[in-house]
């Protein structure tokens, strides 16, 4: 069984990167760890060789700072494909098209509420508070597929780095 | 140890492009160094079927800032194909819109905007201190020109946003784009290419001639100004900074194939030749066609194809015999392995009756003619498939299989060898002699951005490197664009002489379906950042297969192993090659090395990958959609 965890998000607008900053400090101690950062759909031949993916992502239908377990289902064919953006493929789409090409994926989204996309801005406080609740539940969903998670020292602390890292400095 | 890079996506270049890098710490050397284009290409799919004058604006959409590069040599596709070629009037103005709406607003903003900030003070004074510490006491020869002191000067001015010259290069951009759609109506997308002319509407001719003149006058100042001062800044990285292993950076840094493979295709038509070789044809598409060649070398600047110093030949006909695309360690399958031919069954002779391919059987069926393309995404493998960038080769006669690079600085490579010179109504635009060229400015060209040092005569003088490393390819832009403005000029010059003659007919007479029974030809238009080529093949007014490469495909080629008779080393494209042939000079440790002298190699090339299909599913709302199993209300967060 071949898991992948990916991060998704720009850390230039706000909580829209704490995906992508979680997973970047995921991938310092497990080797299934993917910063998917804002690339799209330029990541899906990365994507192509799992039975399982997991992401993480915002989720705007949420409510800032909830956490929620989703299932990524269904399927649709090449013929179904618009022209749109290319850099803007939340995990959903990325699914959909794996499957328009044959792959079979399951897939699962660990979502957490966004307060702010404000470019240039730093997570806000309930994202935030929200780490440690999102790496809990993605060790137990790593465990039904006896994936074990590991990690060292404060996450939170290491999202807020990310973001200094990105951004310059600055209180955040 | 290994410093490893993965530098996903490169910014400050057009399209998606990853760069990974294994780079020695001791040393410093790149030791290995692979590119991935993250997104398809695959225009070709669905363009079969239509009408190939539909193809000038489809593909002209494949990019927004190539696209009246795709638009032109799709245009001289159809011209071909249909068996007729614009009046004079008609090439005149094509190469006055694009002299203005690509080369004379691209070339700067490449330089001076995507490439310039790697050489600004804010990235040279943070990454290599002891470069910006020479840079500001280190006197700029040219400074009579654009009005600097110092290279440090220079460098504080190219800081993106704040910096002047980032500054003056947004207005003058507008200015030349203004200039070509006075011709194209628009700009990226021209709406007034047609296959044997172009549309423009030339009611007010000599008013439309004056507002291009009123522009390109300012802009003539401008290019005399980029060329000063990346003259200055190249001269500096010769003579000033090395590298780690103590050789000029501007001399090694970035290079490419040993020896260079140089293709250019030229552009601009030249006016008389190009009409003239339809009513020598007599409306025979072949007739034409063997008139290619010498419609080609009348130019004003030339097509051909180098080895080193050598040329292999100047005539694009010839050349393109040998052009093959493989499909070895891209996302596509291979159709030939699969057996899948054209509509029409596998091509074996241009329409001259010449071998595709020199005959070679095993080779002809991955001629561009014969291509289908058909796209197999996958994982990125770099022992096996690893981009979307398909690996073009040139089949040479003597058996050679060589990968190619193509550029502004390919363009003058084989200007220079032509050994010729360019004069339109008696005045000298440019010279060669086989190792040098000049490029001749007039004077009274004044802008009042500009400092008075631009506004007189001006020649400038480029030398034939031996090899394309980072620094030659960027001097080569800025030197490209006086050569790209000069075009402009010279173009003016004649339509003002075809104005005065009474012969202002753009276009011949041409209407919906008129196309041979069967048809089959290639238009080649160097663009800033390469040689585009596409290639036609219609039946009753229907494509029946279209294949193009776009102008960065052949730089952007991956690895295979098709090279043969001296480039089986370095069978990559020239991307591949000069991030290969790069130190790290970057004065910080190497866990905070950023990969700069990496960058600076791709980017020298102005990268433009957005030649693709882009292409999302459906979602939201849609059939693939997110199961909500629980939410977490995080009480510290509410």
């Amino acid at each position: 069984m071949k898991v992948l965890v990916v991060g998704f998000g720009n850390p230039l607008y706000g909580d829209d990167g704490f995906g992508s900053c979680l997973a970047q400090y995921l991938m310092q101690f497990n080797n299934f760890v993917y910063d998917g950062n804002a690339h799209g759909v330029g990541i899906l031949g990365v994507l192509t060789d799992y039975d399982v993916l997991i992401f993480i992502d915002v989720d705007t239908r949420l409510p800032p700072g909830a956490v929620a377990i989703e299932r990524i289902e269904g399927s649709f064919t090449m013929q179904e494909t618009r022209l749109v953006d290319a850099h803007r493929a939340p995990p959903s789409l990325l699914v959909g098209y794996l499957r328009a090409v044959g792959k079979n994926p399951a897939a699962r989204l660990i979502a957490v509420g966004p307060a702010t996309f404000e470019p240039l801005s730093y997570p806000s406080r309930q994202v935030l508070a929200a780490t440690n609740v999102v790496l809990k539940e993605l060790a137990n969903l790593l465990m039904e597929y006896g994936v074990e998670l590991r990690w060292e020292g404060d996450p939170t602390t290491a999202v807020e780095e990310c973001y200094k890292s990105i951004l310059g400095g600055g209180n955040v | 140890m290994s410093v490893k890079m993965w530098i996903d996506p490169i910014t400050r270049i057009e399209g998606h492009l990853a760069l990974f890098a294994d780079v020695d710490s001791q040393n410093r050397k790149v030791k290995e160094a692979r590119t991935s284009v993250m997104m398809s290409r695959g225009f070709e799919v669905f363009l079969r079927g239509r009408p190939p004058e539909d193809a000038i604006h489809i593909t002209s959409r494949s990019c927004g800032v190539c696209g009246a590069a795709h638009a032109n040599a799709s245009a001289r596709a159809c011209d071909v194909a249909a068996g007729i070629t614009p009046y004079p009037m008609g090439s005149v103005l094509r190469t006055m819109a694009y002299a203005m709406t690509d080369y004379t607003y691209d070339h700067p903003l490449i330089l001076n905007m995507l490439e310039g900030p790697d050489y600004s003070e804010a990235i040279v004074s943070k990454l290599t201190p002891s470069v910006w510490e020479t840079a500001k006491t280190t006197p700029a020869k040219y400074s009579d020109i654009h009005g600097y002191r110092t290279v440090g000067d220079i460098m504080k001015d190219l800081n993106p946003v704040t910096g002047r010259l980032w500054q003056l290069t947004v207005k003058h951009q507008r200015i030349a784009r203004e200039a070509g759609v006075l011709i194209y109506g628009r700009h990226a997308h021209p709406s007034t290419l047609i296959p044997a002319g172009i549309s423009t509407d030339i009611t007010y001719l000599p008013s439309l001639l004056q507002e291009y003149y009123t522009r390109l006058s300012l802009l003539l100042a401008w290019v005399k100004f980029v060329w000063a001062i990346w003259q200055d800044l190249y001269e500096f990285y010769r003579d000033h900074v090395s590298t780690p292993e103590g050789k000029s950076y501007a001399l090694t840094q970035g290079k490419t194939h040993d020896p260079p493979v140089m293709l250019a295709g030229g552009w601009g038509d030249d006016p008389e030749v190009y009409s003239n070789i339809t009513d020598e044809a007599k409306g025979d598409w072949r007739e034409l066609y063997a008139k290619l060649d010498t419609a080609y070398n009348a130019r004003w600047e030339k097509p051909g194809l180098a080895i080193g110093h050598e040329t292999y030949s100047k005539n694009p006909t010839e050349i393109q015999l040998g052009y093959v695309e493989f499909p070895d360690s891209s996302f596509y399958e291979d159709w030939v392995q699969k057996n899948v031919q054209p509509p029409y069954g596998w091509l074996k002779e241009d329409p001259l009756g010449r071998p595709l391919v020199h005959g070679k059987e095993d080779l002809l069926k991955y001629h561009m003619w014969n291509r289908t393309t058909i796209p197999k995404p996958g994982a990125i493998n770099f022992a096996e498939k690893y981009t979307w960038a398909a690996e073009p080769r040139i089949v040479l006669k003597d058996g050679r299989i060589v990968p190619i690079e193509t550029g502004p600085i390919s363009q003058l490579w084989l200007n220079t060898l032509h050994a010729t010179k360019l004069e339109v109504d008696g005045q000298k635009i440019w010279e060669s002699n086989g190792s040098q060229l000049k490029i001749y400015l007039p004077g009274g060209t004044v802008n009042p951005d500009l400092p008075p040092g631009t506004y007189g005569e001006l020649v400038i003088t480029w030398n034939l490197p031996k090899y394309s490393t980072t620094w030659e390819r960027l001097l080569a832009r800025a030197v490209h664009v006086a050569m790209a403005a000069m075009l402009g000029w010279a173009g003016l010059l004649y339509a003002f002489k075809l104005v005065n003659e009474g012969r202002v007919h753009t276009s011949r007479p041409w209407g919906f379906g008129k196309w041979p029974s069967f048809s089959y030809s290639f238009g080649w238009w160097q663009v800033p950042r390469g040689n585009c080529m596409h290639w036609l093949v219609q039946q009753n007014g229907k494509i029946v297969n279209y294949q193009y490469e776009a102008p960065t495909t052949p730089n952007v080629s991956p690895r295979n192993n098709r090279c043969k008779g001296g480039w089986e080393g370095q069978c990559a494209g020239p991307f591949e090659v000069a991030a290969l042939n790069n130190y790290v000079t970057e004065e910080v440790p190497p866990d905070q090395w950023t990969g700069l002298d990496l960058v600076r190699a791709i980017r020298s090339f102005d990268p433009c990958l957005a030649c693709a299909v882009h292409f999302e599913t459906k979602g939201e709302g849609g059939r693939v959609y997110n199961v909500i199993e629980k939410v977490i209300w995080n009480a510290c967060s509410l």
